[in-house]
Parts: C-alpha cells; sequence; structure tokens
C-alpha cells in the first residue's frame, strides 16, 4: 500500500512538474501596459518644401511599419482587395483606370510625395491624407466586413502588437468600428508619407551627378521657359503647384467634370483639377482626372493645340501671348518635351525595399 | 525640550517657505514697440473681389482678377536726415489670404518718422534662385534658371474682354531690373511701449496706367519673359500704393 501510494506520489509530482513547465513555456500573449512609440523622422530632399504632418497623426517608426503592412495585406477586405490592388509599384504606386460602380472613370492618382500635399483626390474631396483612405472600405473598394475585420486582426500573429506598439490600443475589440478605420488609415497615411522621390535622372542632374541628353535639355527648355510654360502649374521641386485650375479640357462641365465646384460649389470652381506632380508621369498613364490621354504624346497634342478656349472659368495662364491658345511647337519641341518629362522616372523609387510588398 | 520646540518652529518656515507664494506680483511685460501694418487691395473706387467683371482698364477693358501674390523686400522707415531703419528684409503677400496681409512688426526704435520705403519684389540678394527657404509659397514662386532665375516678383492675374472675346492676362514680373521701388511719406511715430498702426493700400489699377498706359492687345496680355512690356508694368508699381 505504501509502495502504490510512493508511486503515485512520485506520478503526482511529476505531473505537476511537466504542467509548471508547460505553463512557463506557453507564449506570452500579453501586451505591454504601455508603449511610447518612437518618433519617425522623415528625410526631406534638398530644396523640397516641409512637408504637411498633421499634430493628431505625427510619424512614427510602429506606425509606419504598420501602415505598410496594412497597405499590402487583403485583411483589411472582404474581396482580397488591397491598396497595392489600385496602386502598382510599376505605376508609381497608381493604375490604368478606375471605374466606379456609377461608370465614372478615374486616372488613379499615383502614391508619390503625398507628404507636400494639401488636399487630395483630382477634385479636392479629401482635405487630409489622413482621412482620404477612409473610403475605401466602401462597397466600391475593400467593400469590408468591420467585425470580421476586428476578428482577424486580434487572432493575427503580429497585428495586436503593432497596434499596441503605434497607437497603445490593447484590444481593437474594444474600439468601434469607426475608430478602428480611423487607425487604421492614420497608419496607412503615416506610410504614404514615407513614399518620397527625390531621385530621377533630372535630379541627378540638379545634384550634378547626371547629364540630360541635349533632346532632354531642349524638351527641359521647353518646359521651363515660356515656350512651354509648364512650369508654373509643374514647377521644381514638386512638380506641382498643388492648386486647382481648368486647363481647357471641356467647353461644358457637368458630373464628374465639375471638378473643384463639387466641393465648393463655387461656380468658378467648375472644371478645376489638382495638378498633378508630374514625377514619375512616364509611369501613370493614363492621363488627366478622367484618364482621357493615353500617352504623354497626347498630353502635350492637347497643350498644344487641343485647348477648349471658351471652357468657363479656364486659367489665365492658358491664354498664351497674343491671345493664342496652344503653345504652336514644332513636332521636334514636342518628342523633346516628353523625353525631359521621362528624365522625372525615378526607379529607385518603385523598387525601395521599403515601400515593397512586407508580406 | 528646547529641541523640539525649534525643530517646530524650523518645520512651520519651511512649510511657509515652500508654499506657492500668490502675493508675489509678476512683472508687467509691455510688448516692445512695433508696427502693425496692414495691407487692403481695390480697384479705383471698387472693392477687390475675385472672378467679377466689373472693373475697367485706362485703356478700356473690362477685367476681373483671379490672382494677386508678390513680395516686399527692404520695407524701411525713413528719418527726416533721409537715413533709414530697416523693419522686415522681406515679406510673401497674397492679396486673397487675410492672414499674410497683416503683419505686426516688433521691436522698431522708438522716434519720429517721415515715410516709408520698400520694394514690391525681392531685392538682389534674395532674388536668388533657392535663396529663400523651401516654403510651398516660395517654390511656387520661382522664376525659372533658363529666364534669368530668381523669384516671380508679383504675379497678378486675371481675365479681360474686348470685342472679340474673353481671354485671360498674366502680369509676371521677374528679374532684377524689374524690382519695383515704393517711396511714401506719411509722419511715422513709434512711441515706447505701444503699436502704431500703419494702413497700406493697394490701387491695382494703377498698375495698367501711369505713366504707361497699358494695353492688353497691343502692349500684351502676357508679359513673362518680355522686358518690355515687364518693364512698363514695373514703372507703373510706383505708386500703386498709398497710406
Amino acid at each position: 500500500m505504501f509502495l502504490v501510494f510512493n508511486t503515485m506520489k512520485k506520478y503526482i509530482i511529476v505531473l505537476v512538474a511537466f504542467t509548471i513547465i508547460v505553463i512557463a513555456c506557453r507564449k506570452k500573449v500579453s501586451l505591454p501596459s504601455s508603449f511610447t512609440p518612437t518618433p519617425y523622422e522623415l528625410k526631406v530632399p534638398k530644396g523640397f518644401p516641409t512637408p504637411v504632418v498633421p499634430l493628431e497623426n505625427p510619424l512614427t517608426v510602429e506606425g509606419v511599419s504598420l501602415g505598410h503592412m496594412l497597405y499590402y495585406d487583403p485583411i483589411l477586405s472582404s474581396n482580397g482587395k488591397t491598396c497595392n490592388s489600385c496602386h502598382f509599384n510599376d505605376k508609381s504606386f497608381s493604375s490604368p483606370l478606375f471605374i466606379s460602380k456609377t461608370g465614372v472613370k478615374i486616372s488613379v492618382p499615383p502614391h508619390v510625395n503625398l507628404a507636400w500635399n494639401p488636399e487630395y483626390n483630382w477634385d479636392g474631396t479629401a482635405p487630409k491624407l489622413d482621412l482620404l483612405p477612409l473610403a475605401d472600405f466602401g462597397p466600391d473598394f475593400f467593400n469590408t466586413n468591420m467585425p470580421d475585420l476586428v476578428q482577424k486582426i486580434k487572432n493575427h500573429p503580429k497585428y495586436p502588437l503593432m497596434f499596441k506598439q503605434a497607437f497603445n490600443i490593447d484590444d481593437v475589440a474594444q474600439l468601434t468600428s469607426d475608430e478602428l478605420q480611423l487607425k487604421i488609415v492614420y497608419a496607412l497615411s503615416q506610410f504614404m508619407r514615407t513614399m518620397i522621390s527625390s531621385n530621377s535622372k533630372f535630379d541627378k542632374m540638379i545634384r550634378h551627378e547626371a547629364n540630360l541628353t541635349s533632346e532632354e535639355m531642349d524638351g527641359y527648355q521647353t518646359f521651363s521657359t515660356e515656350v512651354g510654360d509648364c512650369f508654373h502649374c509643374h514647377g521644381y521641386p514638386l512638380f506641382t503647384s498643388n492648386t486647382f485650375n481648368n486647363n481647357g479640357l471641356d467647353s461644358i462641365h457637368l458630373g464628374a467634370d465639375l471638378g473643384l465646384f463639387i466641393v465648393t460649389k463655387n461656380d468658378f470652381d467648375k472644371g478645376k483639377f489638382s495638378a498633378p506632380t508630374l514625377r514619375n508621369i512616364e509611369l501613370t498613364a493614363p492621363y488627366m482626372h478622367d484618364g482621357r490621354f493615353q500617352s504623354l504624346e497626347e498630353v502635350v497634342d492637347f497643350y498644344n493645340a487641343g485647348v477648349h478656349w471658351n471652357s468657363p472659368n479656364i486659367d489665365p495662364l492658358m491664354t498664351k501671348a497674343a491671345k493664342k491658345y496652344g503653345l504652336n511647337l514644332s513636332s521636334t519641341q514636342k518628342a523633346n518635351l516628353v523625353k525631359f518629362l521621362k528624365t522625372l522616372t525615378d526607379t529607385t523609387f518603385i523598387h525601395n525595399p521599403a515601400f515593397i510588398n512586407p508580406l | 525640550m528646547k529641541y523640539p520646540f525649534v525643530i517646530a518652529i524650523a518645520t512651520v518656515l519651511l512649510f511657509v517657505s515652500c508654499t506657492k507664494d500668490d502675493h508675489i506680483v509678476p512683472p508687467v511685460v509691455k510688448p516692445p514697440q512695433g508696427i502693425d501694418l496692414n495691407i487692403s487691395y481695390h480697384v479705383d473706387n471698387a472693392p477687390f473681389v475675385t472672378n467679377s467683371f466689373i472693373y475697367s482698364t485706362q485703356a478700356g477693358y473690362s477685367y476681373n482678377l483671379t490672382t494677386l501674390v508678390y513680395y516686399i523686400s527692404e520695407v524701411n522707415l525713413i528719418k527726416a536726415d533721409s537715413s533709414n531703419v530697416l523693419i522686415k528684409d522681406y515679406q510673401y503677400l497674397d492679396a486673397l489670404s487675410s492672414a499674410t496681409n497683416q503683419l505686426s512688426l516688433k521691436d522698431i526704435p522708438v522716434g519720429n518718422y517721415i515715410g516709408l520705403k520698400f520694394n514690391i519684389g525681392l531685392d538682389a540678394i534674395h532674388n536668388k534662385s533657392f535663396a529663400l527657404p523651401s516654403t510651398t509659397e516660395n517654390v511656387n514662386m520661382q522664376w525659372p534658371d533658363m529666364m534669368g532665375g530668381g523669384y516671380h516678383m508679383m504675379k497678378l492675374e486675371g481675365n479681360y474682354k474686348d470685342l472679340s472675346g474673353t481671354y485671360g492676362f498674366a502680369m509676371h514680373l521677374g528679374t532684377d531690373t524689374c524690382l519695383v521701388p515704393v517711396k511714401l511719406f506719411k509722419s511715422i511715430s513709434i512711441i515706447k511701449d505701444a503699436k502704431t498702426a500703419i494702413h497700406l493700400k493697394m490701387n491695382i489699377n494703377e498698375w495698367f496706367r501711369n505713366p504707361n498706359q497699358f494695353d492688353f492687345n497691343i502692349d500684351g496680355n502676357y508679359i513673362m519673359g518680355n522686358i518690355t512690356n515687364m518693364m512698363k508694368i514695373s514703372k507703373n508699381g510706383v505708386d500703386v500704393f498709398s497710406f
């Protein structure tokens, strides 16, 4: 009897020890009680203005990292889509053309140097980058099922800790859907603010690291003088004035062609659209807000001879000297202008390891 | 027994000395004397508004305005002995932005002055490519190197009508040659610890007259790079401001 008890005692001791070892070796799931994110120092290229970073969403290393991952993760959608579904790396994070469910054609703006934009979307309907991606949760894009998303994030091996580190969130399930969406777009916008392009052939020429060909220089001359008069709306270094202008695309403005008017309801804003950056313009066809031009040659042809001079609110700068509309460029000048525009292509940007898919 | 008494007194003194003293009156910091400079715009007797064809040039064209941005530089108070006191090196101004048209200039030397002088546009030291901080405003005012470099001194834009239709005009000034010197005389007193208000008014129509009647169809609706026409506008700019 004593022997049996003794044997059982040994088994019990071993069992208890084993249980303790198992418990002790279990993966720790508890999150740190508090976490202070590390400020992210945005490297502003020489000559660039101070970027627009709102106080409510400062850049942090952890926030950028979370945004980078979410940018490529289909977890945000119910249809497998990601931000990258419409913003392809090799297109300077744009895509050929988006057609909404109501049939509106939109040339997808590239994600490049967004840290300097005061307003977003062609018609300025998004005043802040930090709110811009909110619309993507809707049926046109991600068609997100929020309860599902909450569970996916909660059960994800990395996201709970990443949300904690980026925003001090202990449990995403404790947030309302709106709050969670806001934190997600905050992270996305932090990542997008880091997507800076400043290493094109033209930049290298400015830094005396490369030379433009004679044809490219001729195009630069056209671009930077009254001959082509491109610089007023697309000047160095951002190659956008970040202003809204009517460049005479149409003589009548209806629907999505009303542009800035959709936001301001000011009649004088009809037909005005955001002047896009020309950085990586070679990669971001089609062109104009509705993608009506398929090539840079078509764009130059439009400015050369296709402007609708009777367009209401056409920008005064579209009237050239002696009341002319159009540039009167020769075929050589036009071709060289396109060659110059292609010197704004930054291949190191689209292949930057900091921006590629981390998943 | 004397030690506890001493300790008690010391403790009381310690507490009293460590409490926040509400009786200390902070010294009154008077703001240093300065100038509140306010700039407003009009077109003869009409207020400055955009996008309305309510103005007429001396040459007879109905016109509207869409943009007026410019720099002033070397802002000086003029003393009776003709010497100057620099009060502002340069400033970007946007007629549509009230914030940029209300300048608070501080630490102005006390004294009596007989007037104000400044340039419309940037002086030669600042009018060099990339000489100014890369703010969005400064970047958008750059004057291409291929056309001389530096910055636009002014962009005045709008539309005008003639018998054949409506056309845009762009009065852009650039290069050192086109700097517009302005000198205005009025008694200005800077009093110790007080603010002096100065109100400058720009009559935009003066850009199109005196000494040169400017005709959009004859002289040009687009003057950038055309030194003859830029100089006409530059000379007209000397008297666009008044107190």
